[in-house]
């Protein structure tokens, strides 16, 4: 029996599959088919499949389940091609989506991004006001009626959606996540009467506090539904014919999977990272390291989240086109720094990124007509890729064409002409952005990152994480086996999950027989989600937590919540919180007097996933080179004779001393001089920096 | 290996570039410290607040900019501290300081700084400055308009130790926190403020740990000189000459007066020289600027005219002189009242951005709304808690000569945020009417001004008083090129009744329970002419209900059906004919108001 993942990037469709009887793992990459993505995975499908030595149908037959990450609804936002869609508003308030706090036009953008006064805009508007609808109704902040729902109005607005070919609907009132009567009463009324027609309400999307967010999360959902929904069936389909016996499973932002049909699309955003993030936890679990920085690195974007005790945490908010939202969503910060980073002159200074050659025209090395130089171009040029081997030999590198695109923009303005050097500095800066971002995000987030160990993987992760990583201060970096699918891993290993969540301020003391409520409501919720899904009740746990903050704060800190409420259980809340709130922004910040007050709350229903064990190899055998060439050691600052390694016929339990470059299908790893390199029994590699010492 | 040493002396391209790096991140983690952990919604939600890093000769060398004007005004409240605490700093100090006649700008923005030293050696500073909700004086907020001396304003914090070798002053703290309405809230700003600082303190000697304190010394110096040299760069490109232009403050809430603010900018060489000598002398009302933040004023407006980005620090200060004459609304002295002066600053961008248009037409920006409105409701919540709400609201951009403006976004001297509406009625006994756009409120033009917002709120809570201050009711902001003027300002009372005028500045009046208060921020001015406007442009205006099938008519000469929004060509022609021959294209006026 098999478990399978699928996860689909811009240039690559991934896919993994699993014998859960010998934990052995097949893994298929195929090119990304933009035109129909099915083809690309039956592509990966069947390259897996004969991994075990099997035909498409027979893997298929054999899969117990098959979860997939898409990059659909991501690809829909940015490329503007979701469905036509409008928004029903309460009176008087219609305009909140275009108004966007008076943040709209720097959201998401770094500072840099943000002072270019002239060139900043609102973004390109998914909903504008002709879109937008005001409906007669309302609620007060405690969620009572104030102005009943005007149904005739809703039912006139629904027939002039009819009218006008809206393939989708976003309902956002004020304070429906306080009481959601109002936006339930009126999805019946559209499906009534503008049946066919994609609606959402923000209740369920994002049943919190800020009528903005909310309304945008409404909308994103609305907007991606028909286009996820739509190519989600048709692959379902697809693979059912091609002998699928499951239900096709949906990776979401969350890090658990859900069926298609509960699906809410835009929670499918940034999957294939959540995915990643899992596959990290579950390896930090594995290899008894509970506490991980998770990086990535692929041809456009560096991400980086952290794993505590085995454990994931989420984002407070989302950035999608300039749009702020609340989606239970992991949480990974990203820059524009990959291998496909531009580095250029300005003034004179070496910036690199945060353009990209992204896959086309892709660095200038691929000989596609990139004459920019990358990152790429200069880890090619530093030796540590071997041109013809890169992406396993499906693509050839053409040093010649690095050397020149670094050769201009680069050496002759800064470097005297000096390409080596130029590289060197190239990748110094790239790694030092890298290593700043991991930085901000762990300091941020209350931690220091030389507590951690960190994890690399992603296309490029494994070739720069001996740099950035031991300038974050890591001493230790884990390279898994699988690091160039590792988010399909991640999809093939997650855990069924649904995020539940609730908004009511209250401000503590509190009977806790009310808080009781709360929870047992969304856990009742939960378990009919989670039944949905088919997952047995003896596999369904919940996991409760909750924000507050002090009063009058706006900022919330999540902490977890007891699994009943009782007044000792309550009592224990508050210096829970208190404790929270000093790690993360310092000893006696924490405001005693002032007064908690909870916000948010919410649950985790998760129905636990078989995770097969991995196959373990024996150990035995010499790490033997295959060949020689010189490579840049940043510490001597000129190029030095290393020894070059095939990854998959590295022995387990071996160990060797960097400098050393060990190639893998689809990526490099790269061993500074001194650092030292071990392979586990799952044939992982450890790199052991000096970071600590 | 051989680099590039010329180019920045003493120091490489590439430790450089990462210097820089490590250096913007630490200020944006002070930063982010402040608006995780202070308590006042000015600080937390309109992210009234900024972060710094300034080196031991207290040049700013790195920020994280909400407030640009707050930051590039640091330096003009480090050096004074500097002189007046300087051989005294050790490790472990935190200095305040909010009083405008030594180093401040008004009395709520309480800047703080921390020494941070390297083996005994001062190094550098870090330092925020931020926004306090009440700091006393005569009405809650400390925003009284009808101040007229600083005594009134609040408590005037002179440069002092706030923490001494790590020990906190606690007799200060004491008078401070005995001097204000919301002592926790406060010392909770203040403890977030110190967080920031301390961390720094905590990065940059991590970051010198790491490069030797030369080499961030080095770096810094480099950093400074890299940002001069472009920006010399920068205003040699742009064309020499003396370019005048005068706005007007309706007027101050105590007279009746405009003021003008009134410049000839000079641009020669490599130069900038903003001579503000023919503007008002200083006035009874709190809106006068001290010097710090007029010079901070004129950087900001500069950097908006240049072509390249470059890091925004002390070096970029040096080639921009800033004249504005002692005892006028620009260089208040002693003891004149500076509460207001955000809306002289915002007046003072307009007038800068008006003739930096002048040189750069093509790179012009009509006027925005005019500044953020501050709405303030007080009184008896029903717990019998007090409570104070207070919120500035972010309005309209003016159009650019290469598109239109932008309906709502933040005004290009700050990057507050509005508060949300569910926020706003969870926490206070007030409700909002109406949260929206005006119709016909963006000035007219070629490219269209971003269009006014309205709020109207509804006074819950027993009895308690009101505050606004606005502005833009009598001059509205200019449109450039032909470009209409945005609309104007207003404050109503009982807006669906009786609809009284409110003055546009409110001095606590009183509010009973259901009173309804409208308030509506201006609009931005059009750019060029808007008969040259696509008719399609203005057709799709009207589809969004930003422009009424009248003011198509009116303003642009487009003549439409009112349903099916079809443009009817001919009689658009001869409207446009018409409006054309009305006016001199050849010259057309730089800005109308």
């Amino acid at each position: 029996m098999y478990s399978v993942g699928v996860d689909i990037g811009g240039t690559f469709t991934d896919v993994v599959a699993i014998d859960g009887a010998s934990g052995r793992m097949a893994m298929g990459k195929a090119l990304t088919t933009p035109a129909d993505l099915r083809r690309g995975v039956l592509d990966g499908l069947v390259e897996a499949a004969q991994g075990f030595g099997l035909e498409l149908g027979a893997l298929l037959a054999g899969a117990e389940r098959m979860a997939h990450a898409t990059t659909q609804s991501s690809n829909a936002v940015f490329a503007f091609s979701g469905a036509k869609t409008a928004v029903l508003a309460t009176r008087g308030f219609g305009d909140t989506l275009v108004i966007m706090r008076a943040t709209g036009r720097v959201a998401g953008l770094s500072v840099f991004e943000r002072h270019h006064y002239r060139a900043t805009d609102k973004p390109r508007l998914i909903a504008d006001e002709r879109d937008i609808f005001e409906i007669p109704e309302r609620m007060d902040s405690r969620g009572r009626v104030v102005v009943a729902l005007d149904e005739a109005a809703v039912r006139g607005v629904a027939r002039e959606i009819l009218r006008r070919g809206y393939q989708a609907v976003a309902v956002a009132y004020l304070f429906s996540h306080q009481n959601a009567a109002h936006e339930r009463r009126t999805a019946e009324l559209l499906a009534e009467e503008a049946p066919g027609v994609f609606v959402s309400i923000s209740s369920e999307v994002a049943p919190v506090i800020g009528e903005y967010e909310r309304s945008a999360s409404a909308l994103l959902n609305a907007y991606v539904g028909p286009v996820v929904a739509g190519y989600l069936a048709r692959l379902e389909r697809t693979l059912a014919e091609a002998g699928l016996k499951r239900r096709l499973l949906v990776v979401q932002a969350n890090g658990g999977v859900t069926t298609t049909s509960q699906l809410v699309p835009i929670f499918t955003v940034e999957s294939g990272p959540a995915a990643g993030v899992v596959g990290a936890a579950h390896l930090s679990r594995s290899l008894g390291q509970p506490d991980v920085i998770a990086t990535d690195v692929g041809g456009t974007t560096f991400k980086v989240a952290l794993i505590r005790g085995g454990e994931w945490g989420y984002a407070r908010e989302t950035v999608l086109n300039q749009y702020q939202l609340r989606l239970p969503m992991i949480d990974v910060a990203s820059i524009g720094a990959g291998g496909g980073s531009i580095a250029w002159v300005d003034g004179r200074r070496l910036r690199v990124g945060p353009r990209s050659a992204a896959a086309e025209p892709g660095p200038a090395c691929y000989g596609l007509g990139g004459t920019e130089p990358t990152v790429t171009d200069a880890d090619l040029v530093l030796g540590y890729l071997t041109p013809e081997r890169f992406l396993g030999g499906r693509m050839a590198l053409h040093p010649d064409q690095a050397r020149k695109a670094i050769a201009s923009r680069v050496a002759t303005p800064l470097f005297d002409g000096d390409v080596v050097a130029a590289a060197a500095a190239i990748r110094q800066v790239i790694d030092s952005q890298m290593a700043d971002l991991i930085r901000k995000v762990t300091l941020e987030r209350g931690y220091d990152p030389r507590d951690f160990a960190m994890m690399a993987y992603g296309g490029c992760g494994p070739a720069h994480a001996a740099s950035y990583g031991a300038d974050a201060g890591a001493v230790e970096i884990i390279i898994p086996f699988f690091a160039t699918v590792h988010s399909a891993v991640g999809a093939a290993l997650s855990d069924t999950r649904f995020s539940l969540r609730h908004s009511e301020p209250i401000v503590l003391p509190v009977d806790p027989a009310h808080l009781e409520t709360i929870y047992a409501k969304l856990e009742q919720a939960g378990a009919r989600q989670l039944a949905g899904a088919d997952v047995p009740p003896e596999r369904r746990s919940y996991r409760r937590w909750v924000e507050a903050r002090f009063r009058r704060q706006v900022h919330l800190v999540r902490i977890e919540a007891p699994p009943s409420f009782c007044e000792r259980s309550l009592a224990a809340l508050e210096p829970a919180f208190g404790r929270e709130y000093e790690r993360l922004f310092g000893p006696g910040s924490a405001l005693a007097d002032a007064g908690i007050e909870l916000v948010n709350y919410g649950v985790e229903a998760i129905g636990a996933t078989d995770r097969p064990a991995f196959e373990r190899a024996a150990p035995g055998g010499q790490p033997m080179p295959r060949t020689k060439r010189d490579a840049w050691c940043p510490r001597r600052e000129e190029m030095v004779p290393t020894l070059i390694y095939d990854g998959p016929s590295l022995p387990p339990g071996s160990e060797l001393t960097g400098p050393a470059v060990i190639e893998h299908p689809g990526t490099t790893i790269v061993a500074l001089a001194g650092q030292r390199v071990r392979i586990d029994e799952w044939r992982h590699t450890h790199l052991l920096t000096h970071a600590g010492s | 290996m051989k680099r590039d040493a010329a180019a920045t002396p003493g120091i490489d391209p590439v430790t450089f570039e990462v210097l820089r790096l490590g250096l913007d991140a630490i200020a944006d983690e002070m930063a982010y410290t402040i608006v995780r952990s202070a308590r006042s919604t000015m600080i937390k939600d309109c992210m009234d607040y900024s972060a710094s890093l300034c080196t031991a000769q207290g040049e700013l060398i790195a920020q994280a900019v909400n407030i640009p004007v707050m930051m590039c005004s640091t330096p003009d409240a480090l050096l004074p501290t500097i002189r007046k605490l300087g051989a005294t700093l050790a490790p472990g100090d935190c200095i305040i300081l909010s009083d405008p006649y030594e180093g401040g700008s008004h009395l709520p923005d309480i800047f703080m700084f921390v020494p941070i030293f390297w083996e005994g050696r001062l190094v550098a500073f870090s330092s925020t400055c931020a926004h306090h909700a009440d700091v006393g004086g005569m009405v809650p907020g400390s925003g009284s308009s009808d101040a007229t001396e600083i005594f009134q304003e609040g408590l005037r914090i002179p440069i002092l130790k706030l923490y001494e070798r790590g020990k906190p002053n606690a007799a200060l703290y004491e008078l401070i926190l005995r001097n204000v309405r919301f002592p926790s809230m406060l010392e909770g700003d203040l403890e977030a403020q110190r967080s920031a600082c301390l961390i720094g303190e905590r990065e940059l000697q991590r970051l010198i740990a790491r490069y030797g304190v030369d080499t961030v010394t080095n770096g810094m110096t480099a950093l400074l000189e890299y940002s001069e040299r472009i920006v010399r760069e920068e205003i040699r490109a742009m064309p020499d000459g003396v370019y005048e232009f005068t706005d007007y403050v309706d007027e101050d809430g105590m007279d009746p007066d405009p003021i003008p603010i009134r410049l000839s900018l000079e641009i020669r060489g490599d130069r900038v020289i903003a001579d503000f000598s023919q503007s008002a002398p200083q006035v009874r009302g709190s809106i006068n600027c001290s010097l710090s933040v007029t010079k901070a004023s004129t950087f900001t407006a500069v950097k908006c005219f240049c072509r390249r980005p470059f890091p925004p620090n002390s070096g970029f200060f040096r080639p921009i002189e800033v004249i504005a004459p002692e005892g006028s609304v620009l260089n208040v002295t002693f003891p004149g009242a500076t509460f207001m002066r955000g809306l002289t600053i915002y007046r003072i961008n307009n007038v800068l951005f008006g003739a930096l248009a002048r040189a750069m037409p093509e790179r012009a920006i009509a006027a925005d709304e005019g500044g953020t409105s501050i709405v303030v409701m007080e009184g008896l919540a029903a717990d019998n808690e007090r409570f104070l709400y207070m919120e500035t609201i972010s309005g309209a951009w003016g159009a650019r000569a290469t598109a239109d403006g932008i309906d709502c976004a933040s005004n290009v001297t700050g990057l507050q945020s509005n508060t949300p509406v569910e926020v706003l009625e969870t926490e206070y006994p007030v409700e909002m009417v109406q949260y929206g756009f005006v119709p016909d409120s963006g000035g007219a033009g070629r490219h269209r001004g971003g269009l006014s917002l309205v709020r109207e709120y509804r006074y819950l809570a027993e009895r308690g008083t009101l505050q606004m201050r606005a502005d833009r009711v009598r001059f509205a902001p200019y449109g450039l090129y032909g470009g209409g003027p945005g609309g104007r300002s207003a404050n109503r009372l009982d807006p669906h009744g009786k609809d009284i005028a409110l003055a546009a500045k409110v001095k606590g009046r009183p509010l009973t329970r259901g009173e309804v208060v409208r308030h509506v921020l201006a609009g931005g001015g059009g750019y060029g002419w808007p008969f040259e406007r696509e008719p399609a442009a203005v057709v799709e205006d009207v589809r969004d209900g930003k422009v009424t099938p009248a003011a198509a008519r009116r303003d642009y000469g487009v003549a439409l059906d009112p349903t099916t929004l079809a443009v009817d060509e001919a009689e658009t022609a001869r409207l446009r004919e018409a409006m054309r021959a009305g006016v001199n294209t050849a010259d057309p006026p730089l800005f109308t108001q």
